[in-house]
Parts: C-alpha cells; sequence; structure tokens
C-alpha cells in the first residue's frame, strides 16, 4: 500500500494530559499518531487541552477532583504506607475518569457515524474506573470490537492484572512495550494474538549528529572545552527521593577527579528545588550547572556538549532519555533493570558492564563514572569506545528510530482492523488472571523485581492479610530483607517454614539471614535441610554457607535440647507442684540456657530470678560456670536438696536496694522472671546489673513481651495484654507490675550503659493465634518481635548513662528559682537566680529538644559549623539531646555525626513540610516526642529560610503541649538589620519591606521566648533594641587554631 | 585573598564594590598584584574582565590556600553575626582588612587584631601598607590570632553554654496563650487551601496569593497594620525563593493585588515603589496599555466565613467595567459537598 493512499481507518489517540507535552508517553503518542498519517491514516489526538496536534476536549473541575481523589487515597490506611507523590500519581488519574465521559460520548458517535476505528489508550485514561470496573468507554469499546467495528490497543508500559484481565476481556490488545512486559501478559493468560509487541521510539536524526553541537553549546553554557561533562535529565519534577538526586550528587563528589567534572541537569520542568540547588552549589560550586524548563529542542545540543550520561533513577517504565543518549553515542551510567538490560541488549559487552550498575548501592555509580573518566582520558581507550558507541547508535536507530520502525507500526495497526473479532475467544472464565490475593501477590512479584520493594512489601501484605501460605511470607520476608529490617524478615521466614517445614526456598533464605547475623548453629541445620531441595546452581552457594558456618560454630558441639531436657528433667522435683512447673517453664530454660555465652574459667555468673536449682545447674554444666552466685527469694528454701551444683552460693538480698557485692565482680549477669515483678524502680536493678558486672561483661535479661502476638490478640478482644504474672490467690507468685515491649527493654539496656549484643523474642509459653501475623501485614505493621518472651543478650560498655529514661519515668518538671515570688521570666535578677542555684539540689543534666531546619552540615557553611558545635557542647556538658530537624531528605549522611553524639534524631517534620510543598506519611509526632522526651529546654534555631520559621512552627504547640519546657532561641544573625543594611544599598522597595518583615517577625518570636542566644555582643545590643525586655544571653562560636603557614615573605597577594 | 560563598548576594555586593573603587586605586600603587578568588558558587562570568584577578573558585580545605596569601579582604558592606572567613583567617595567621560592618561582634580592634576601613581611598591604603610592611603583616598575623584564639576558645563558650542553661532553669516558663496567633500563619487560618491544595508543588504560589488576598481584605476592613504585615510576609520569599522575575512576571496577578491593596491603604509612595520595581523586573508589568488579570476569589471555608462574619463581601464588579459592560460568569461546583460552601457561592453570583 503506497503511503499517499488514504486508509479507511479513523485512529484515535487518548491521552487526557497531551496538553502538557512533557513527558515521554505523551511525546511518544503525537510522534506515533505522525508517523501514521504519514503512513495515511486519519490519526487524531484528544487531549485536555489546545496544544499542536492534539484536539482538546475540556474538563471542568479538574484539580479539584484529583485533590479529592489524593485527600481520599491519603486518609486509606491501606495505603499508608505508599510515598505521597505515588498517591499523587494515582489521584491524577481521577482527571482521567472525568475525560472518559466526554469521550465515550464521541466515540459512540463516530461510531454511528459507521467510522472504523482504532483507539489507542493507556488503561488510566478512562477505560478502567477508581474501583476496577469498566467504565461506559470501555463497555462501548468492547461492543464495537464485539461487532468488529473498532479495535482498542492499550500502551502498557507495566503490567496490573487485576485491569489487564478487565482489558483482555473486552477485546483489548496489548501494546507491550517490550519482551519484559510480553512475557507477564502472557504469563497471566492472554494469547500471543493480543499482544502487539513494539518498543517506544524517537526521532533519531536529531539525536545520531549532535556532538557538533558541543562546542557551541559549551560556549552558551560557558562550560570549558576541557572539562567532562555529566549531563543528567528529568530532575526537576519531583522533589521526592525517586528520582535519587542527592544520591547522584554524592556519587559525583566522591570522585577522586570531582574538581574536573562539571554536572548539568536538564530538567522540563520548574527549577530545582532550591536546597538540593544550593547543595548542589555548595558541592560543585559553578561546575553544576541547572536548566530547568528545557525544551525537547534543545536537548540535542545538551546530549551533544556532554562526555557522560548519568542517571540515578531506579524507576524507568521504558527509558526514552537512555534512547536518545545513546543515539548520541553517549557513554551512560545508569541503573540496571530489565528496561536498561534490554535498550542495552546490542551493546558490547565490556561497555554495557561499565554502564549498567546497581543505583542503590553507594559508590557503584562513581566506581562507574571513575572508570569512565580513567578509559576516556587515555586516547586510544576513547577511541576504540568511541567506535563502539558509534555503531550502537546506529544500532540503535534502526531498533528504536521512527523511520525503520513507524511504518512497521502502521502496518501492524492496519493488520488488526482486517483480524477477525476476537472476542467470542475470550470468555472470562477461560481468561480469568486468577483471583484478587494471587494478582495482588503476583503484582508484589513484579514490583519486587523492578526494584520498588516497598510497594511490593504492601502488595505481600496485602496478599497475606486474605489468605496466608508458605510463598507469601517467603516473598514477604524477602522483600523485608531488601528493606534491611532482619528482624521482621526473620519472623516472616519462620512462618513460612511452619506453614510448610518442607519449604527449600523459605530455609535457604532463613539459613543465609541466620549465617549473616552470626548465628551458625541456627543455620547450618537450615541450610542442610535445603541442599537437597534446591538446583544445582544454588547448591553450590548454600554448601559454601554452610561451609563457613561450621567454620564459626563453637569447636565443641552444643548439646542438643533432648540431651538438655533430660538433665533438666533430672534436677526437677518430683513433687506435684514442681513437676508441674518444671514442665511449664522447660522451653524457658532451654532457651534462656541457649543464650548464655560460653564461659571462660574462672568467670563469675550472678543470677537474679527463679529456678536456681535447675538453670544454675545447667549453667555450670553446659556453659562451663565455675563461681555462680544467685539471689535466693524468699521461697527458694525449696532448692537445697543438694542437687545443685558446688560452686552455687545463695545470697538472699532486696532487689530494689544496693546489692551485697563488689564493684566489677562478675562476668555474666543473669535477670530473669524479675524485672517485670518490679513496682518503683526498674532501672535501680539495671544500674546494679552495671555496677557489679565487669567492662565488656554481659547482661542476659528476660521478660515477657507486652507487644507479642497473644497480648496483641488479647487487647483487640478487649481483654488485659497482661497475659502472664496474675495475681495469685496462694502468693506463691508475684504478679506482673510492669510488662515491657522489646523496644523498651533495649532502651533500659542502653540507659543503663549497656549495647544490645542480640534482642530476640521467642513463643515459650503460648503461640499466638494464626490471625494476628497476616493481619498486621496486611495493615503494614511490623510482625517481627512478637513472641510472648523477650532474651536480650547486651555487653557492658559504659556506667550508667541515664538513670531515668524520660520514656520509662515520669520525671519532675524543673523547679524555678523562687518559683512563688517572680512570675515572668525576665523579672528574675540575677542575684535571686544566683541565690536560688546556690541553694537547688545537685543541678541534674537536662533533657533537651533542639529543632532546626536542616540536619547540621558542617562541610556546607559557617553556621552549620556552629550549630553542630553547640549540640556537641550540649552533649559534653551531660545533657540528653534530641534534635528534629524539619527536613532531612537526602541529607541522610549526616544523620550519623549526631547519632555518634548520642543524640537521638527526628527528621522529616510532615506537618512542616507540607507547607513547603511536600506530602510525606508523617512517622511521628511533636506530641509524642514531648510526651517520651518530657523536654526541661527546648532550643529553636531561628532562620527564615523556610515559608514559617521554626520557632513560629513549634513554639506555640511546645508551650500547649508541654507547659514545663523553657523555650530558647538561638540566632546567629539580626536577621532583620542585616536585611536592612542590604535594602539600603540596593534601595529596592522589596529588600525594604523583607528588612521590616523579618524585623518584625523576630522580635515577635524573641518576645514569646523565654530566652534567646545570640551569637555576638553586638547581636545581643541590637536583637534587645528590637525587643527591650526580652532576656538574651550570648553564646559565641568555637574557633580552633589552624596552621600559621609561611612568613611575609614567602606569600603572594 | 578574597574568601565568599559566591551566590550569597551580600558577597557578590563586597567584592563588585571593593573590583570597582577599590582595586583600581590598589593597582596605582601596587602594580601587578593580583586578587584571588576563593570559595564556591564563582561562576565562570562573574568578575569578567577585570585584569588582576585569578580565579580560585571552591577548594576542599582552606589552609593550603590561607598560607598563599599575605592577607584576606572581608570588605563586609551589610550583615550582622559573626563572619566566619575572617575568624578562620586569623585563627591561620593571615591578616585581615575589613570594613566597621564587617568588624562587628568580633572586637576586632585597628592596627591591632586587623585593619578596619570603610571608604574606598582608605580601603586602599590599607591594602598596599599591609602589602608592604613586613612589621605590621607579623603584628596583625600575631595580633588577630592571639585575640580570635582567646575569644573563642572553647572554654568560653563551654561556659557560656553552662551559664545559659543555668539561667534557663531558674525561668519560670511563660504560659500558652491561646489567643496568640503569628501573623505569618494567619493564612493559614483564612485560607486553609494553603496546607492543603493539591499538587503541593503550587502551594508556594498559592501562598502568595494568600498573602496578598489577606492583606486586601484586612485592609477593605479597615485593619491597616495587619494588612501591611501580610503585604510584607510576600516579600520573605523574594528574592531568595522567588526571584522578582516571577513575581512580577509570572505571578503577575499577585503582584496587582498587593499594588491595589497599597493604594487601597493609601500608601501612593509604597504603591508607585512596587510599581518601579515591578517594570524594573517585568518591563510589561503595569503598563498603562496592559488589561489587569482578574484573579479567582478563593472559596471561603465555613470556618472563615464565620470568622469574617459582617465584613462587606467582596466585589467582583471589576470585570464587567473591563469587559466592555458584559458580566463575566464563573460557575462553581462545591466539590466537597458543602452546603454552607455553596450558600456562599450562590449568595457571591
Amino acid at each position: 500500500m503506497s503511503r499517499t493512499e488514504k486508509l479507511p481507518l479513523k485512529a484515535i489517540f487518548i491521552a487526557p494530559g497531551l496538553s502538557r507535552v512533557k513527558r515521554g508517553y505523551e511525546r511518544f503518542v503525537l510522534e506515533l499518531a505522525a508517523e501514521l498519517r504519514r503512513a495515511g491514516m486519519d490519526a487524531t489526538c484528544w487531549g485536555t487541552s489546545e496544544a499542536p496536534g492534539v484536539e482538546a476536549i475540556a474538563i471542568p473541575g479538574r484539580d479539584e477532583l484529583q485533590m479529592l481523589a489524593f485527600e481520599r487515597l491519603r486518609a486509606d490506611q491501606r495505603f499508608a504506607s505508599l510515598a505521597p507523590n505515588v498517591l499523587q500519581d494515582w489521584a491524577m488519574y481521577a482527571e482521567d475518569q472525568l475525560f472518559a465521559i466526554p469521550v465515550a460520548a464521541r466515540i459512540a458517535d463516530l461510531l454511528r457515524q459507521k467510522e472504523r476505528l482504532l483507539v489507542y489508550a493507556k488503561w488510566q485514561g478512562g477505560l478502567v474506573d477508581a474501583s476496577g470496573a469498566p467504565t461506559q468507554l470501555l463497555k462501548i469499546l468492547a461492543s464495537a470490537i464485539l461487532e468488529g467495528k473498532a479495535s482498542l490497543v492499550v500502551h502498557t508500559d507495566f503490567v496490573h492484572p487485576s485491569i489487564d484481565s478487565i482489558l483482555w476481556r473486552a477485546g483489548a490488545t496489548f501494546h507491550a512495550l517490550g519482551p519484559w512486559i510480553s512475557e507477564q501478559l502472557a504469563q497471566l493468560g492472554a494469547g500471543r494474538e493480543g499482544i502487539l509487541e513494539f518498543p517506544m521510539c524517537i526521532d533519531a536524526s536529531a539525536y545520531k549528529n549532535c556532538r557538533r553541537l558541543r562546542e557551541q553549546m559549551r560556549r552558551e553554557l560557558s562550560i570549558p572545552e576541557n572539562a567532562f561533562v555529566i549531563l543528567s535529565v528529568r530532575s526537576f519534577d519531583t522533589t521526592t527521593p525517586d528520582k535519587r538526586h542527592a544520591q547522584l550528587l554524592g556519587e559525583i563528589s566522591a570522585l577522586p577527579a570531582a574538581d574536573k567534572v562539571w554536572w548539568v541537569v536538564a530538567g522540563s520542568r520548574g527549577p530545582a528545588p532550591a536546597a538540593w540547588e544550593l547543595t548542589a552549589r555548595d558541592a560543585l560550586g559553578s561546575r553544576f550547572v541547572p536548566l530547568p524548563n528545557v525544551s525537547f529542542e534543545r536537548m540535542p545540543g545538551l546530549y551533544g556538549m556532554a562526555d557522560l550520561f548519568a542517571l540515578a533513577s531506579i524507576d524507568e517504565t521504558f527509558g526514552l532519555v537512555y534512547l536518545e543518549a545513546q543515539i548520541a553515542a553517549l557513554p551512560a551510567v545508569i541503573h540496571e533493570s530489565p528496561v536498561s538490560r534490554y535498550l542495552c541488549s546490542a551493546l558490547a559487552a565490556d561497555i554495557r558492564k561499565l554502564s549498567l550498575v546497581d543505583m542503590r548501592r553507594p559508590g557503584c555509580a562513581a566506581g562507574a563514572i571513575d572508570r569512565w573518566l580513567h578509559l576516556l582520558s587515555k586516547r586510544a581507550g576513547a577511541d576504540s569506545v568511541n567506535l563502539a558507541l558509534n555503531q550502537f547508535a546506529l544500532e540503535q536507530e534502526r531498533r528504536f528510530g521512527w523511520a525503520i520502525v513507524g511504518p512497521q507500526y502502521a502496518a501492524a495497526f492496519q493488520d488488526l482492523t482486517k483480524a477477525a473479532p476476537q472476542q467470542h475467544t475470550r470468555t472470562p472464565a477461560a481468561r480469568e488472571f486468577g483471583t484478587w490475593d494471587e494478582q495482588t501477590h503476583r503484582q508484589g512479584v513484579r514490583l519486587f523485581e523492578g526494584g520498588k520493594f516497598r510497594e511490593a512489601l504492601l502488595h505481600f501484605g496485602r496478599a497475606l492479610g486474605r489468605r496466608e501460605n508458605s510463598e507469601r511470607w517467603n516473598d514477604w520476608a524477602t522483600a523485608q530483607m531488601a528493606l534491611t529490617n532482619i528482624s521482621e524478615a526473620e519472623q516472616g521466614f519462620r512462618r513460612a517454614m511452619a506453614l510448610d517445614p518442607r519449604s527449600a526456598q523459605a530455609a535457604a533464605n532463613l539459613g543465609a539471614l541466620l549465617s549473616a547475623s552470626d548465628r551458625p548453629a541456627e543455620a547450618i541445620p537450615l541450610l542442610v535441610q535445603t541442599l537437597s531441595g534446591v538446583d544445582a546452581a544454588e547448591q553450590a552457594s548454600i554448601s559454601k554457607l554452610l561451609a563457613d558456618c561450621r567454620a564459626k560454630q563453637d569447636a565443641i558441639a552444643p548439646p542438643t535440647d533432648q540431651q538438655m531436657s533430660s538433665y533438666l528433667r533430672s534436677l526437677a522435683g518430683l513433687e506435684f507442684y514442681e513437676a508441674i512447673r518444671f514442665q511449664e517453664h522447660l522451653p524457658y530454660y532451654l532457651a534462656v540456657i541457649k543464650s548464655i555465652p560460653r564461659s571462660s574459667p574462672g568467670q563469675r555468673l550472678l543470677g537474679v530470678g527463679s529456678d536456681p536449682r535447675v538453670l544454675a545447674s545447667a549453667f555450670a554444666r553446659w556453659k562451663g560456670y565455675d563461681h555462680i552466685c544467685w539471689r535466693a527469694e524468699n521461697r527458694g528454701a525449696r532448692h537445697t536438696d543438694g542437687s545443685a551444683p558446688a560452686a552455687l552460693r545463695l545470697d538472699r538480698f532486696n532487689l530494689e536496694q544496693a546489692w551485697p557485692y563488689e564493684d566489677c565482680s562478675f562476668d555474666l549477669v543473669f535477670i530473669g522472671g524479675a524485672i517485670e515483678t518490679l513496682s518503683r524502680d526498674p532501672m535501680h536493678v539495671i544500674a546494679e546489673a552495671n555496677r557489679v558486672r565487669k567492662v565488656g561483661g554481659r547482661l542476659l535479661l528476660t521478660a515477657p513481651n507486652l507487644d507479642g502476638g497473644q497480648a496483641v490478640h488479647a487487647i483487640l478482644h478487649g481483654k488485659s495484654p497482661y497475659v502472664r504474672g496474675r495475681f495469685s490467690s496462694d502468693s506463691h507468685n508475684s504478679a506482673h507490675s510492669h510488662e515491657y515491649t522489646p523496644a523498651e527493654i533495649e532502651s533500659l539496656a542502653v540507659a543503663g550503659g549497656f549495647s544490645a549484643i542480640r534482642i530476640d523474642t521467642r513463643d515459650i509459653y503460648w503461640r499466638a493465634p494464626g490471625k494476628v501475623s497476616p493481619a498486621l501485614a496486611a495493615s503494614g505493621y511490623p510482625v517481627g518481635m512478637r513472641g510472648d518472651t523477650i532474651l536480650l543478650l547486651a555487653r557492658k560498655e559504659s556506667p550508667v548513662r541515664e538513670r531515668y529514661p524520660a520514656k520509662l519515668y515520669d520525671l519532675p518538671a524543673l523547679p524555678p528559682a523562687a518559683q512563688d515570688e517572680i512570675a515572668p521570666a525576665t523579672m528574675v535578677s540575677t542575684s535571686v537566680a544566683h541565690a536560688a542555684k546556690e541553694h537547688s539540689e545537685t543541678r541534674r543534666p537536662l533533657r533537651v529538644l533542639a529543632v532546626h531546619e536542616n540536619l547540621p552540615r558542617p562541610d556546607q557553611s559557617g553556621a552549620d559549623f556552629r550549630l553542630l558545635q553547640t549540640i556537641r557542647e550540649l552533649r559534653a556538658q551531660g545533657h540528653s539531646v534530641t534534635y528534629l530537624a524539619a527536613r532531612g531528605f537526602e541529607e541522610e549522611r549526616y544523620t550519623p555525626a549526631l547519632i555518634e553524639l548520642g543524640v537521638d534524631v527526628y527528621t522529616n517534620d510532615a506537618d512542616v513540610l507540607r507547607r513547603e510543598g511536600i506530602e510525606i506519611i508523617p512517622q511521628w509526632t511533636l506530641q509524642e516526642l514531648l510526651r517520651e522526651g518530657q523536654f526541661d529546654v527546648a532550643i529553636f534555631f531561628l532562620w527564615f529560610w523556610m515559608s514559617v520559621s521554626i520557632p513560629e512552627h513549634h513554639l506555640d504547640e511546645v508551650r500547649r503541649l508541654w507547659p514545663r519546657t523553657r523555650i530558647i532561641v538561638q540566632t546567629d544573625d539580626c536577621h532583620g538589620l542585616r536585611e536592612l543594611r542590604g535594602a539600603n544599598l540596593t534601595g529596592a522597595w522589596s529588600d525594604r519591606e523583607r528588612a521590616q518583615d523579618y524585623r518584625e517577625r523576630e522580635g515577635e518570636i524573641l518576645r514569646a521566648a523565654d530566652l534567646a542566644l545570640a551569637i555576638s555582643e553586638d547581636d545581643r545590643k541590637r536583637l534587645l533594641e528590637n525587643s527591650p525586655d526580652s532576656e538574651i544571653c550570648l553564646l559565641p562560636m568555637v574557633v580552633e587554631p589552624g596552621p600559621t603557614g609561611p612568613d611575609f615573605g614567602a606569600r603572594e597577594g | 585573598m578574597y574568601l565568599a560563598d559566591y551566590n550569597n548576594p551580600a558577597s557578590c555586593d563586597e567584592i563588585d564594590w571593593y573590583l570597582q573603587q577599590v582595586a583600581p586605586l590598589v593597582q596605582a600603587s601596587l602594580p601587578g598584584v593580583s586578587v584571588y578568588l576563593v570559595g564556591a558558587g564563582l561562576h565562570p562570568e562573574f568578575a569578567a574582565g577585570y585584569l588582576d584577578v585569578v580565579r580560585v573558585g571552591f577548594v576542599p580545605e582552606l589552609a593550603t590556600e590561607f598560607a598563599k596569601h599575605r592577607m584576606l579582604i572581608a570588605p563586609v558592606r551589610y550583615g550582622t553575626g559573626t563572619k566566619t572567613k575572617i575568624l578562620h583567617a586569623l585563627a591561620h595567621g593571615v591578616p585581615v582588612i575589613t570594613t566597621s560592618m564587617g568588624a562587628e561582634g568580633m572586637g576586632l580592634a585597628h592596627e591591632e587584631s586587623a585593619l578596619i576601613a570603610d571608604a574606598p581611598e582608605d580601603y586602599a591604603r590599607a591594602v598596599t601598607r599591609l602589602y608592604s610592611d613586613r612589621g605590621l603583616w607579623r603584628s596583625l598575623a600575631a595580633g588577630g590570632r592571639a585575640h580570635i584564639l582567646k575569644k573563642y576558645a572553647h572554654g568560653v563558650m563551654a561556659l557560656l553554654l553552662r551559664e545559659a542553661l543555668d539561667r534557663a532553669r531558674d525561668l519560670r516558663p511563660k504560659q500558652h496563650d491561646p489567643e496568640h496567633a503569628w501573623s505569618i500563619r494567619l493564612i493559614e487560618a483564612y485560607f486553609p487551601e494553603v496546607l492543603t491544595h493539591f499538587p503541593p508543588q503550587q502551594r508556594t504560589a498559592l501562598r502568595l496569593l494568600a498573602y496578598a488576598r489577606a492583606a486586601e481584605q484586612l485592609a477593605a476592613a479597615g485593619n491597616s497594620a495587619e494588612a501591611r504585615r501580610q503585604l510584607r510576609h510576600v516579600f520573605s520569599y523574594v528574592p531568595y525563593r522567588i526571584p522578582r522575575e516571577t513575581l512580577f512576571g509570572e505571578l503577575f496577578s499577585i503582584a496587582e493585588v498587593m499594588e491595589r491593596t497599597y493604594r487601597t491603604l493609601s500608601e501612593a509612595e509604597g504603591a508607585a515603589e512596587f510599581r518601579r520595581e515591578a517594570r524594573q523586573f517585568a518591563p510589561a508589568a503595569f503598563q498603562e496599555s496592559c488589561t489587569p488579570l482578574v484573579l479567582p476569589q478563593p472559596l471561603p471555608t465555613a470556618e472563615s466565613q464565620s470568622r469574617d462574619r459582617g465584613a462587606a463581601p467582596a466585589k467582583a464588579n471589576g470585570a464587567a467595567k473591563r469587559n466592555g459592560g458584559k458580566l463575566d460568569f464563573s460557575v462553581i461546583v462545591p466539590t466537597y459537598n458543602r452546603s454552607e460552601t455553596l450558600g456562599a457561592c450562590l449568595h457571591a453570583l
């Protein structure tokens, strides 16, 4: 058929967002329509408003609808773990539902006019509604397909089983963008006849000779000719971490030759977020070149002037930008995924290895870029690479250029119209894609394979909530592993094995996890079990793991459960009560004995808890302890029948008073069945345990788990979660005064000067009802640490760090000096305060809340350098510090410095960020922090870089929620005066107004605070002029001496 | 040596001043002596065209750079606080020439710990002296370093922090005032959409519009003082977060409300200044022939309605005049099914 012949077919491209031709899909649709027109077809694009090549169908109330949809999705707990940008994308589809109404009317009209139609759309383009049901538009098309009057081609860049099932039954043909999509569709049951596999294409002519624009474009951007330029694109359209700007910036900054590298970031939308741009500028200076609002026409020039293309995104559905770079014959460093592997399949293997990296792993991109730098700096290497890249560019043009592929599209679309209607073969029964939970689980698998672990987890959880099985738990746990939630993963694998003890996959995964967690004894039986159930390739790696575990295992084989049980049974008394008690506690004894580290000769153990005869004997026999002291309870007299080891000494003392031992006299303290019975001061026990233990010695602490599955089940049914330790009618047992969660036990230990070696929970007394774990997983709550008993093994690191941790103790407020006589803060005279100070009790360390817009970034600015100095000094003076950074996106690398100082860090304040145009799911609230922290002092750092300053955000809330907190505002500038001085030089109205704005707000803030800190005496005086009644103290910087360098004569200008 | 973050407008101002007004005088007495520009954000075009300027740019550590040069020039023309670069230079034994404003806050004494000069001639003389006088150089290097290391020693800061926290302990915290509302956050009660608008990226522009609208309505209600404050809040974003070109160009509709409000507040001078600046950054702004854009009225919420009860409803009669007597109609669809909102909308129509 000649190109000029008019075909009796009208192609309609439905794309609601077509007026905003920014995204790859929209551009692709326009170009495909143009190709079909070139081939003689009548092709029309329908969008939401006027644009070149687009017929507009207006949608009233579009923004309102999107907002409503977003709010609904956000309020839905099922989606609570999804990032807001994902929900925003979903909300965008709301517009498409509205768009589908006039589109359906027009389609019906065209069909009435006997037009033969081919309709091309995404499913989001109004074919399926938000509840997953077919829309009127799809129903009209399905009828027309059935009658042979229309064809429907659905652009498929991602497989959604439930939706694709509907489309399939409606007679749609899937336009699969590559083999990875076709395979998924085929696995779901779609016949090959219903799949049209064609790649997305580009106009190669624009890119293939773009290198000639190199000099011109570099001149335009003031980039030196000899600079090594890295180009990244599509980087300004979101502030969420998905595009991973900071990742790439960090990688480029880490390059050994970073000072030679320029980074050009071209975005099709507005300017980059200011904070990110500043960070990039600080790191690279003028070598960072952000280019917002770049048109497609300008892109070839940018590819032409670059030396390397790099994109840190791990989330490209097709990657047209990869193609552009490839046809421009540009070396690339991109994330390895099924898509990028497909696009690079014709690339020479050694270059492909340099180009595809795991962008999730820190250092991979930097390594690859560095290798490219090295390779291209050598003439011979550069020549051979360029030759290979040019050949590859030609091949890509053949595979993905419109000139070659466009006519193939036209022919394929034409063939579709000739094919007989297929609706009769697509009955729901024959083409059912599986149950809802099966589809959801499969979707999770695909998301996992695409590197979207959080979303995969959500799907796995939802499938589990409907029906649990071993495979689902195994996949759920694997996703948890990928997210480094080890405890969750372990629990998931254990659940998988509980449901199918023969599951080789779950056994292998759990074995590998335990091996990596340095628990070889537990890993070995699992790995042995695995060996017979996996293929040869996996067998090799399992064998290696097994060998490693065996090498790490103790030289002395640990006793088996059976051996230990027999021995322990021989120690138990024959009296009825004792026999019953022994039987009940046997699993506990076994768990404790296994958790106790083996003794070296001469080591001493102190036991606090019940059953000294049984446990002490076991410790002596199986763990080698030959000096054991044990606290005897009043009823302990029953254990004196001579079966206890000779090395055991029983001492009577009150746990909640000083223990009768010298400092540092034990290597291990075991506390079991004790801490939950204490009614007044559990930290006393921890503090005494610290005192009597040698530095580096161990603590094994066990306690019932208030957060266990059984307790959760009980409380959900309106019963008490205190499922153990009830009151006893014969006073034989102690009732539990306070039960703990694993997190509380760990924080007790940390406050007591220990660090956790391992914290674990076991179902020792009861097994939690089966419904609990799937229900928790389905709702996104943790399932790990749900056993009924907590076992903590910890190492002594220091003296007690915090005698009364705020999370566990209700602490008294600091009394103000001469409280009765003095009301307002500003009226306290120095002499009165001094007198009060003289008479006050020992000045205890303060609990300080520090709130700033960002994490301290001392390598970025002097102000941040000073900020870190302040925090460091607070810690040095013994105060506990909780640091709250309103934003922490892409600044995670600054957190460890604070954590090393012993600071609790919270980032990303949802309430602040929403004012900055960033929506996130809140992970914490100010109210929770205040309640847990019981802060004596809050320090707000005053800057005006955000819409609302930190004091304006938090001051009133802290006063309202926790009135005892003193509020200090620290300011490193007189912000109003600074701006006024600038305004006096520029004479600009806006500068004067801003100066006045800052001055007024600064005064308002100072008046509201209890105290302010100024950086210099001059600033202090000026701040007082603005707020005369405020109390302002001086807090200068610290300057460290630097090397003085050579004398006068050896220096230049 | 000059050290700065060149993205900071204050830094650009001071080095411009130096190169234009001081450097020619220095060149006359010290021909061939160069200024080394050190620091992040040095754009290729910055200071282009000046002779005897060496562009160094960002350096990973400053000690090496300090060791090369005879002095740090810090011709600070505006700012407050402590100038970290001066502290660092002095701590490395590099004498500093600064201005009275630059010396503020650090207790620097002229001729003892630094040279201080404000007028271009004095500044140039100071540079020439320090560059040529070995004795003065040694004295200032030692004096400046000793002064800074004493004044900014760790012990000083530790002691003052301890005293400040002791002071805080002795205070009785002020009480929460439920009536208090920060001026900057008033609009969140007037126009809750600024916190919830979708897509969120548009909230900054919406917020600016809300400040302008709040000012307009407060001015109409006779609360001139708060109206002025709301107008000023717009400028807390300009130019650091929103360039002036954007405010007067892409967001001209906001500028228009502001200009009108200045006039309502009888601030003719303010309105004129505002227009002048607008024209400077967006030449088409406020031309006589320019047809003003029509802003949609923000939807009143139930909360704002009850608060504003009694205030005259906003009149939208300007559109009819602008449109040759023909009325513009808006059809308002209450997406949240709020009957109160619908009532207010219909009333406004």
